[in-house]
C-alpha cells in the first residue's frame, strides 16, 4: 500500500475487514452454531441472481427460470435463518413451510409455462412484446 | 483397516468421476460422450457404493445401497440410449421424431 | 465441515448463473435440474432430508421437465426459420438498443439482494424454539415424525389451502387447451426399462407415504414420485395409458374434498377445526395423506398437459 492513500479509505478498509472478520469466529456451519452462515450469502446471492434474471431475460422461459432460482434462494434463506436442533434435525416449521413453497412454486411454474406455450402457439413469440426489442433469444 | 478402504474406494470413484467428466468436456461428439459418461460415471458410482457398502449398519441398508446402484445403472443406461438414439435420428435428418418429445 | 460447506454453496452458484446464461432455455433447463439436485445436497447438509426429497423430485425434476419440454417445443418449432440461424451467436441477454436501462435495474437488483443479506443477518434467531414447542407438543399430536405433525395437524390449515392452490393452478392449466401431441414412437428398449422400473416406482410412493407418518416422506414426495411413473410410462408408451385415468377431474379434486372432509367430520368431534379426535390420529392423517398423494400426482401429471394423443 503505497502511502498516498488517504486515511479514511484505508481505516473504512479496516473497518469492514474487521466487520467481516469477526463473524468468522464461529466458522462456517450449517446452521448457527457461532453466528456466521455460509447459506445466508448463498441464499441471498441467489435471489440476486433470480432477480437480475427476471428483470433482464427475454424470454419467457429464462424469467422462469430465474423464478425458480429466486424461489430456491429465498427458501435457503429460510432454513439458514432457524438453527438446527439438538440432533441435527432442522427446524420442523421451516422445512413444512418450504415444503409448502416448493410445491407452490412447482404451481406457479406449470401455470407460467403453459401460459407462455399458449402465447407462442397463438403468436409464435417467445418474448413479451414490451421485451422483443432485441437480439434473437429463445 | 475398513476406514482405510473405504477411503481408498472414494479416492477412486472420484478419479473415475473425473475421468467421465473430462471425457464430457474434451470428447468431440454427443455420441463418444455418452459413452464416456455410462461407462466411466457407472464405475465410478459403483465404487462409491462399495465403499459406503462397508459402512452400511444392517444387511437391509446395504442391500438399500445396491438397489440404489442398479436403478441407477438402468436409468444411465437408458438415458444415454435415449440420447444416442435422437442423436442419430437427427444425423439422419429423419423427420418421424416430433419435437414435443421427452 | 467448512470444505464441505464451500464446495456446494459455491456449485450452487456457479450451476444458477450457468443456468441463467445459457446459450439456450434448453441447456438452461437442464442446468436448473443440476442445480435442484445440488440444493437437494444442501438441503441434507442443513438437515432437512423432507425438503431433500421433495426438491429432488418436485423442485428439480418436475419444474426442470417442464421447463425442458416447454423450451423444447419453442426449440422445435423455430428450427425452420433460416434467420434464427443465420444471426450468429444468440446471447441470453437483450441488447442495449432500447432506452431501458440495464445498469439501473442491475443496480436496483443488487440494492435488494445486499438488503436481504443485511436484515437477514440482522435477525436474531430464536435458538430452538419452534423446534422445541413442536417437540413439546408432538406426544399429543400423536404422530411421531415432526414435519409431518406440523404438515398436517398444526399448520393444516396451510396445507389445506395448498392443496387448493394446487387444484386452481390445474383448473386454469387445463382452460387452455393443450396442443396436440403426436404420437411418440414406441421404442423397445425404453418399454422394457419402464416395464422394470414403474412398478418399483409405484412401491416407492406406497413407502413413503407409510413412512411419512414416522420418518422422512409424506404425501407430496410419495405423489411426485407417483407422477413421475404414470410419465415415464405414457412416454414409453405402455399400453396401459394411466394418464388419461389418472388425470380425471374426480381424482384431482379428491385430496381437497378428503382433507375438507376429515378436517370438518373428525374437528367436529375433536372440537376445533382441522383437529383430531384422540387415538384416531393416525389413520385419520394416513387417509388424508393417501388422497393427497393421488390428489398431487394426478396434478403433477395434468400440469403436464398433452392428454390423449392425436
Amino acid at each position: 500500500m503505497n502511502g498516498a492513500e488517504s486515511g479514511t479509505g484505508s481505516a473504512g478498509l479496516s473497518a469492514l475487514w474487521e466487520l467481516l472478520a469477526g463473524q468468522f469466529d464461529g466458522g462456517f456451519g450449517g446452521g448457527f452454531e457461532g453466528g456466521f452462515s455460509i447459506w445466508l450469502p448463498t441464499g441471498s446471492a441467489l435471489v440476486l441472481f433470480g432477480l437480475l434474471g427476471m428483470l433482464l431475460a427475454a424470454s419467457i422461459l429464462r424469467k422462469l427460470l430465474a423464478f425458480n432460482v429466486m424461489g430456491s434462494g429465498i427458501f435457503l434463506l429460510l432454513l439458514a435463518l432457524r438453527p438446527t436442533g439438538p440432533d441435527g434435525v432442522a427446524d420442523p416449521v421451516a422445512q413444512a413451510l418450504i415444503l409448502t413453497g416448493i410445491v407452490i412454486a412447482l404451481a406457479a411454474t406449470a401455470l407460467g409455462v403453459r401460459l407462455a406455450r399458449r402465447y407462442f402457439e397463438l403468436t409464435g413469440q417467445t418474448e413479451l412484446p414490451e421485451d422483443r426489442d432485441t437480439a434473437r433469444d429463445d | 483397516m475398513l476406514e482405510a478402504l473405504s477411503w481408498l474406494l472414494l479416492a477412486l470413484a472420484a478419479l473415475f468421476f473425473s475421468a467421465g467428466t473430462l471425457g464430457l468436456l474434451r470428447l468431440p461428439d454427443t455420441l463418444s460422450r455418452i459413452h464416456a459418461l455410462t461407462k466411466a460415471d457407472n464405475l465410478g458410482l459403483g465404487l462409491a457404493a462399495l465403499a459406503l457398502l462397508l459402512h452400511a449398519e444392517s444387511w437391509a441398508a446395504a442391500a438399500q445401497i445396491g438397489l440404489i446402484w442398479l436403478l441407477a445403472l438402468a436409468a444411465s443406461a437408458a438415458s444415454g440410449y435415449l440420447i444416442a438414439r435422437r442423436c442419430l435420428l437427427e444425423a439422419h435428418q429423419v423427420n418421424h421424431k416430433p419435437g414435443a418429445a421427452p | 465441515m467448512i470444505a464441505a460447506d464451500l464446495l456446494l454453496a459455491l456449485a450452487l452458484l456457479l450451476l444458477a448463473a450457468a443456468a441463467l446464461l445459457a446459450r439456450s432455455v434448453q441447456i438452461g433447463s437442464v442446468l436448473f435440474i443440476a442445480f435442484g439436485l445440488v440444493l437437494a445436497l444442501v438441503w441434507v447438509r442443513l438437515g432437512a432430508p423432507d425438503v431433500a426429497l421433495a426438491e429432488a423430485a418436485i423442485g428439480a425434476g418436475v419444474a426442470g421437465a417442464l421447463l425442458l419440454l416447454a423450451a423444447s417445443e419453442f426449440e422445435s418449432r423455430r428450427s425452420g426459420s433460416a434467420s434464427a440461424r443465420a444471426a450468429g451467436p444468440r446471447l441470453p441477454w437483450p441488447r442495449p438498443q432500447r432506452s431501458r436501462p440495464r445498469w439501473v435495474l442491475g443496480a436496483l437488483a443488487l440494492a435488494c439482494a445486499g438488503l436481504l443479506l443485511l436484515a437477514a443477518q440482522a435477525i436474531e434467531p430464536l435458538a430452538g424454539a419452534a423446534t422445541e414447542a413442536v417437540a413439546h407438543a408432538l406426544p399429543q399430536a400423536e404422530i411421531a415424525h415432526p414435519v409431518t405433525a406440523v404438515l398436517l395437524s398444526f399448520r393444516a390449515y396451510d396445507t389445506l389451502l395448498e392443496i387448493a392452490v394446487l387444484l386452481a393452478a390445474v383448473v386454469a392449466v387445463k382452460a387452455a387447451p393443450a396442443p396436440l401431441q403426436r404420437p411418440l414412437p414406441h421404442d423397445p428398449v425404453l418399454a422394457r426399462v419402464t416395464a422394470l422400473t414403474v412398478p418399483l416406482a409405484l412401491l416407492v410412493a406406497v413407502y413413503l407415504l407409510w413412512a411419512g407418518s414416522s420418518r422422512s416422506g409424506g404425501a407430496f414426495q410419495a405423489g411426485a414420485v407417483l407422477a413421475g411413473a404414470v410419465l415415464l410410462a405414457r412416454f414409453a408408451s405402455l399400453p396401459l395409458d394411466p394418464q388419461s385415468h389418472l388425470t380425471r377431474p374426480p381424482l384431482l379434486a379428491l385430496g381437497l374434498a378428503v382433507f375438507i372432509l376429515i378436517g370438518l367430520g373428525a374437528g367436529a368431534l375433536a372440537g376445533a377445526a382441522l383437529g383430531y379426535p384422540a387415538g384416531w390420529v393416525k389413520p385419520l392423517v394416513l387417509a388424508i395423506e393417501a388422497a393427497l398423494m393421488v390428489s398431487i400426482a394426478a396434478t403433477l401429471v395434468a400440469l403436464f398437459g398433452g392428454g390423449k394423443a392425436a
